[in-house]
């Protein structure tokens, strides 16, 4: 895997991480503004770092339409060598 | 990494509970052929297999079980709404609600807790598949057996609707075993272990 790949997962994992948390705050405390600010900021931040993963890596979600199928390309997340 | 859709896979609007038809019901959930054996048993195959085709296909196949998890659990959670006391010991669903009352929980139709002995995860390339294709068939009788059961056409339509992705699943797996042993070598094509022998594997020398 080469750096820029990986720096772009990390930054697209760092992202979804923190969408993940303010997600279990806000399930507890749907009314804190300051929550909802924090969210909206990573997840938009996130769905752009995803596209742009997606663009030049492949598929991390179901593509919304698909020309060729990348999908089933390896390598899968948890194999860190590279497969055909 | 999961997300969860805030949708069922397919409707459920049952009208008349039925503690009776629960309790065959959760066969399906907890059961030896159920929905929560076979999720698990497709998403911890995927890291053994060679092909990343395969791993694919179970890894796609087994959110979709989940989703089948949530379905069934719809379905005993619908059949078992406002039940009195006395509807609960005719039926026979005492000897679940005495531990579960009406939440869901993994067993059996005959009260056996669901356990993982059920499946298996060998690490085999055609092991696996063909468990697989097992699986589907046992799941699949096993929605036939609740349809000789259950005569309500609320449930029946959707035990049909998951009866139907069985025989899919099916035939997607039997694609899996097809193109695993269209990279198998022909002189190995029974005995050979693709997924442990990865210098095989890399040499497409299955």
């Amino acid at each position: 895997m080469n750096m820029n790949r990986e720096n772009l997962m990390s930054k697209v994992q760092a992202y979804s991480f923190a969408v993940k948390e303010a997600n279990l705050y806000l399930d507890a405390y749907p009314e804190s503004k300051a929550a909802l600010d924090y969210y909206n900021k990573y997840k938009n931040l996130e769905v752009r770092a995803i596209a742009e993963y997606e663009m030049r890596y492949g598929p991390i979600n179901l593509p919304s339409e698909a020309k060729s199928w990348s999908w089933v390309c390896g390598p899968w997340p948890w194999q860190n060598e590279e497969v055909k | 990494m999961w997300q969860y859709e805030r949708k069922l896979q397919y409707p459920v609007k049952i009208k008349n509970p039925n503690p009776k038809y629960a309790q065959i019901i959760v066969s399906q959930l907890g059961g030896p052929d159920g929905e929560v054996g076979a999720s698990l048993r497709y998403l911890t195959q995927r890291f053994a297999m060679p092909d990343p085709k395969i791993i694919g296909m179970l890894t796609d196949i087994g959110t979709e079980e989940l989703a089948h998890v949530e379905i069934v659990s719809a379905i005993l959670y619908q059949l078992t709404r406002n039940l009195t006391p006395d509807e609960i010991i005719k039926s026979g669903f005492d000897t679940y609600f005495v531990d579960h009352t009406t939440g869901i929980y993994p067993v059996a139709a005959s009260g056996y807790p669901y356990t993982a002995a059920q499946f298996q995860s060998k690490g085999d390339v055609l092991t696996d598949l063909n468990e697989d294709l097992a699986a589907e068939q046992k799941a699949r009788t096993t929605y036939d057996n609740i349809l000789r059961l259950v005569d309500d056409p609320d449930v029946c339509d959707v035990i049909k609707f998951l009866r139907a992705r069985e025989v899919v699943h099916y035939q997607r797996f039997a694609d899996s075993l097809r193109i695993a042993q269209e990279s198998m070598d022909s002189k190995n094509f029974y005995g050979y272990n693709p997924a442990f022998d990865k210098a095989s594997s890399r040499n497409n020398n299955l």
